[in-house]
């Protein structure tokens, strides 16, 4: 399985692993796109949206995989 | 200069395709100029005799209306191209360029760009997505005029300026050129009373930091949900 960083950006990982893309928007979160991309980590925009990293980093090996 | 070269070629668009050896030729085959800050690179209605890169600094293109009124058109940053217009004859420049802060570019006349773009096809490819990109860019800020609200059009403008020129700090994300109300009420096609009006209503919801000219994006998070459900 893929090791992800959690203080990787969101813009990185998106660059490495365009398949991460469906996690955000199955949770509904607005990270693809968004203009905050190269500067906020995946810790980050977990906590923005109230969600734990493990989960999100869960999410995201998840859909990598798929 | 070299160090220069180098991360203009790396970070640049222009550049795309291109090796490093011919981005290097093309840089030392043009003119570079320095600029203090305030200075003017080139003026609205002159003939356009020159295409130019900027290396270091910043560019603000600014448009002024025949009765004195001025909007400004984008800002320029290193590794970007500006002017392309003067690749074409008898054209003049559509616009005015000041340095904010000290800035350095690199300009070639007419005849060196032509022959720039037979010798290295990629560089015309380059070029005519630059411009194009520009274009989308410029659809898109004419249908917020149109169809937004003032306080979407100056969110995302903020978003759009942070996306730019961003630089991560302790407490949020810095605009990393000087932006006074004033500008910002130019790009966006409003008042300077409505800037500051709308500034500080974010900073007492703690979206923003304004200080002399420097905005800090403190919750890009809530800034653009406002700019997109507003």
């Amino acid at each position: 399985m893929i090791k992800i960083d959690p203080e990787m950006t969101i813009k990185e990982l998106l660059k490495h692993h365009p398949g991460a893309t469906t996690a955000f928007i199955k949770r509904g979160m607005l990270c693809v796109g968004c203009p905050t991309q190269a500067y906020h980590t995946l810790e980050d925009v977990a906590r923005i949206h109230g969600s734990t990293i493990d989960d999100l980093c869960a999410a995201i090996q998840e859909a990598i995989s798929e | 200069m070299s160090a220069i070269i180098e991360d203009s070629f790396q970070r640049s668009d222009f550049f795309s395709g291109i090796t490093e050896l011919n981005a290097t030729d093309i840089l030392n085959r043009g003119n570079l100029t320095h600029l203090k800050s305030g200075e003017f690179l080139f003026r609205q209605g002159d003939p356009a005799v020159k295409c130019f890169f900027v290396l270091s600094g910043r560019l603000k293109l600014i448009k002024l209306h025949e009765q004195g009124k001025e909007t400004i058109i984008r800002y320029i940053s290193p590794g970007e191209l500006t002017a392309i217009i003067s690749v074409f004859k008898g054209k003049d420049y559509p616009v005015t360029a000041e340095s904010i802060g000290a800035t350095e570019a690199v300009g070639w006349d007419k005849q060196i760009m032509e022959q720039f773009m037979l010798e290295y096809p990629p560089l015309a490819m380059n070029m005519l997505r630059c411009t194009i990109n520009r274009l989308d860019d410029l659809q898109n800020r004419y249908l917020e005029i149109c169809a937004e609200q003032v306080e979407q059009r100056i969110a995302r403008t903020l978003l759009r300026f942070m996306k730019q020129s961003g630089h991560r700090e302790e407490d949020g994300i810095r605009i990393d050129f000087p932006l006074s109300r004033q500008e910002l009420a130019d790009y966006t096609g409003t008042t300077i009373f409505t800037v500051s009006r709308i500034l500080s209503t974010w900073e007492k919801k703690g979206w923003i930091k304004s200080k002399r000219e420097q905005i800090t994006v403190r919750d890009p998070h809530s800034l653009v949900l406002f700019s997109e459900h507003s």
